[in-house]
């Protein structure tokens, strides 16, 4: 079966196959002979089609970090259940996300409270610069995720504007 | 006087706890620290004689915590408290609260603390000594003219909280309209982080290099400066590469600035290890910026080419010794340059990241020291400042330096959080790096250093194959392909 793989801003589609005792990778319509040999340093090697470059692996749920040619690269691996669960749910773009780690310093709205577009919902602070979250369109608070004094991490949901209505 | 100082207490965290911890083995002495239970996994807890956990409101809020601090030095028997940098260390009541309860501060006077903690006394005094100062405007001078006052300094100015330091609140305006917005948003900042709102604007110099210069005073009146530091390159204010020597600086020059700072170290009566910062022009000419009253995160750069152990004369000045040399003798050998390894993704605006470290393979060679804060398995959180190491490189020369810092970099292995580190080696590499053209602005000038390098086809290949040959789940999946199907290669997703 093809998994879902997400490096950087970048989704690819992969496959993994075994031709006898060897395996395949299929990937973008090809396939290619592939091979990983770990080395008594801790280090692999990671062979691709007889292109064999160093590279040093670890794991954690469903990240594989990867070092490769000085880079250090993220690989995460989508669950097929959770690209599933997205499929009828609330639509992210209901939801402000936190642009990078923080602490929320002001929150300037109530649940329930009508907004327009541009308006300050919240302050924040990261890295000692204060951000306004501003309301992106015209809605009510549907739900207000964190307090003022709370820290939270990138990509947590700050606030939910009610799905919007075709009007 | 003599003062004994059998245990010191380190009331600081991750890098510089394990750094000056090392150097309180070193000479004999117990190395206590406190700790927050956030922090619990780190290698400073492990390395520490004796480790005492503190709380706060936050875990930030621990290490601030004046009153945990003084119950574990007294649980800790210490004799002395190193503050470290950040924190409590350039505030002027806690030193006093440390004398107070019997103990050595290492660390400058209160009152120094206090007359170079706000800046616009600072300011004043080198002003009045006869030091260079840049054209400014102060708002407690008059407050009601102030912003008419900050119009006169001229554009590009530079708002910066009476009370700051370390870039924070600090704004630079460029012209006149945003002059009001931009100084209501500077006060509201020094209200939140200072506690104090009064503000100052200074002439924002185009293109300056930031060169600050190590003093060390000792309690007999005696002042030596330990050369200089350029840490031009940064990012919204705060430093990411030290060096030493500039290579900015003639043999004149150098001798200028470095007499300045010890000058003004003298003149405020200074003991114990501090920094004078000047603003460098491109004309040559330079003027006072502050000075920070505490042990500096670049400080191993000096430590490289005198060789001497800044925690050692901080430690022996606080028990009272004289300092062991004289301006003459102290030496300066090669280039040493440092990079801060910071979790954080340039690409994204360098906001902080986090993660569990997984791996973690710290470089050795000749002329390469580590200092690192964190271990394998830590999980970096969002709690503290994103700085997790400094690589350290010594060489003969600038060139040899750069070398060894880059294979060094190359050779670090740290996954599971994103860090810098890539972002640190397109910068040492550029050219007007090696040339060593650099200013403040360098990086805004040069965002495209910021991007991720694009993944090159083959790359991204090695990538999936090394995931899907270490993933359970992909493994699982694997199937047998028949072979003339797969001969055809004409898969299609």
């Amino acid at each position: 079966m093809f998994h879902l793989f997400a490096i950087r801003d970048e989704k690819l589609s992969a496959a993994l196959a075994r031709r006898g005792r060897a395996y395949v990778l299929l990937h973008d319509g090809r396939e290619y002979p592939v091979a990983l040999r770990q080395l008594p340093d801790g280090a692999a090697e990671i062979e691709v089609a007889g292109n064999v470059a160093r590279v040093v692996i670890a794991r954690e749920g469903d990240d594989t970090f990867v070092r490769l040619g000085g880079e250090s690269y993220a690989v995460r691996w989508i669950d097929p259940l959770d690209r599933l669960a997205h499929a009828g749910g609330a639509s992210l773009d209901d939801v402000a996300l936190a642009p990078m780690p923080g602490t929320v310093v002001a929150v300037q709205i109530k649940p329930g409270e009508r907004v327009t577009r541009g308006q300050t919902m919240m302050v924040i602070e990261s890295m000692k610069l204060e951000t306004a979250i501003v309301a992106w369109r015209d809605g009510v608070i549907e739900t207000l995720h964190v307090s003022a004094g709370q820290t939270f991490e990138r990509a947590a949901p700050l606030v939910t504007l009610a799905a919007s209505r075709e009007e | 006087m003599h003062r004994p100082i059998r245990t010191v207490l380190v009331a600081n965290r991750g890098e510089i706890a394990m750094r000056v911890l090392r150097t309180v083995n070193a000479m004999g002495l117990r190395g206590a620290l406190v700790y927050h239970a956030a922090d619990r996994d780190a290698p400073a807890v492990a390395a520490a004689d004796l480790a005492i956990q503190i709380n706060g409101a936050t875990p930030v809020g621990a290490y601030l915590n004046v009153e945990e601090i003084l119950r574990a030095a007294e649980q800790a028997q210490a004799d002395a408290i190193h503050p470290g940098y950040g924190f409590l260390s350039e505030n002027a009541a806690f030193a006093r609260r440390v004398a107070q309860a019997g103990l050595a501060f290492i660390g400058p006077s209160p009152e120094a603390i206090e007359l170079m903690g706000d800046k616009v006394r600072a300011r004043s005094f080198v002003e009045s000594r006869g030091f260079p100062v840049a054209p400014s405007a102060i708002e407690d001078d008059a407050p009601a003219s102030f912003v008419a006052r900050a119009r006169k300094v001229g554009f590009p100015l530079l708002i910066k909280p009476a009370a700051g330091g370390g870039g924070k609140g600090m704004r630079i305006v460029r012209e006149a309209a945003a002059l009001e917005s931009e100084i209501a948003r500077a006060r509201s900042e020094g209200e939140r982080y200072f506690g104090d709102g009064r503000l100052y604007v200074e002439r924002y110099v185009e293109r300056p290099r930031h060169i600050e210069v190590q003093v060390l005073g000792d309690a007999h009146g005696n002042v030596v400066h330990l050369w200089e530091r350029e840490c031009s390159v940064q990012r919204r204010f705060q430093k990411i590469i030290e060096e030493t020597p500039s290579p900015a600086l003639d043999p004149d020059r150098r001798r200028q600035i470095c007499a300045a700072a010890a000058g003004i170290a003298h003149a405020a009566g200074y003991r114990n290890a501090g920094t004078v910062e000047f603003i460098y022009a491109e004309d040559g000419s330079f003027y006072f910026l502050e000075m920070n009253t505490r042990l500096q995160v670049e400080h191993p750069v000096t430590e490289m080419v005198t060789g001497l152990d800044l925690v050692e004369q901080q430690i022996r000045v606080a028990m009272g010794e004289r300092l062991s040399l004289a301006q003459g003798e102290v030496g300066r050998h090669g280039h040493a340059i440092e990079l801060r390894i910071y979790a954080e993704e340039p690409a994204r605006n360098f906001t902080p990241a986090t993660g569990r470290i997984v791996r973690l393979r710290l470089p050795q060679g000749e002329g390469i020291r580590m200092d690192c804060g964190v271990r394998e398995g830590q999980a970096v959180t969002a709690a503290f400042d994103p700085m997790l190491a400094k690589l350290i490189a010594y060489g003969a020369d600038r060139e040899q330096a750069i070398a060894r810092v880059r294979l060094a970099l190359a050779r670090l292995v740290l996954l599971g959080c994103p860090t810098n580190a890539s972002f640190l080696d397109r910068l040492i590499a550029h050219p007007a790096f090696a040339r060593g053209e650099i200013h403040t602005g360098f990086l805004d000038a040069h965002p495209e250093l910021a991007a991720d390098s694009p993944i090159e086809p083959d790359a991204r290949l090695a990538l999936l194959a090394a995931t899907a040959l270490s993933h359970p789940q992909v493994l699982e999946t694997a199937y047998a392909v028949p072979e003339p199907l797969a001969s055809i290669g004409g898969w299609r997703n």
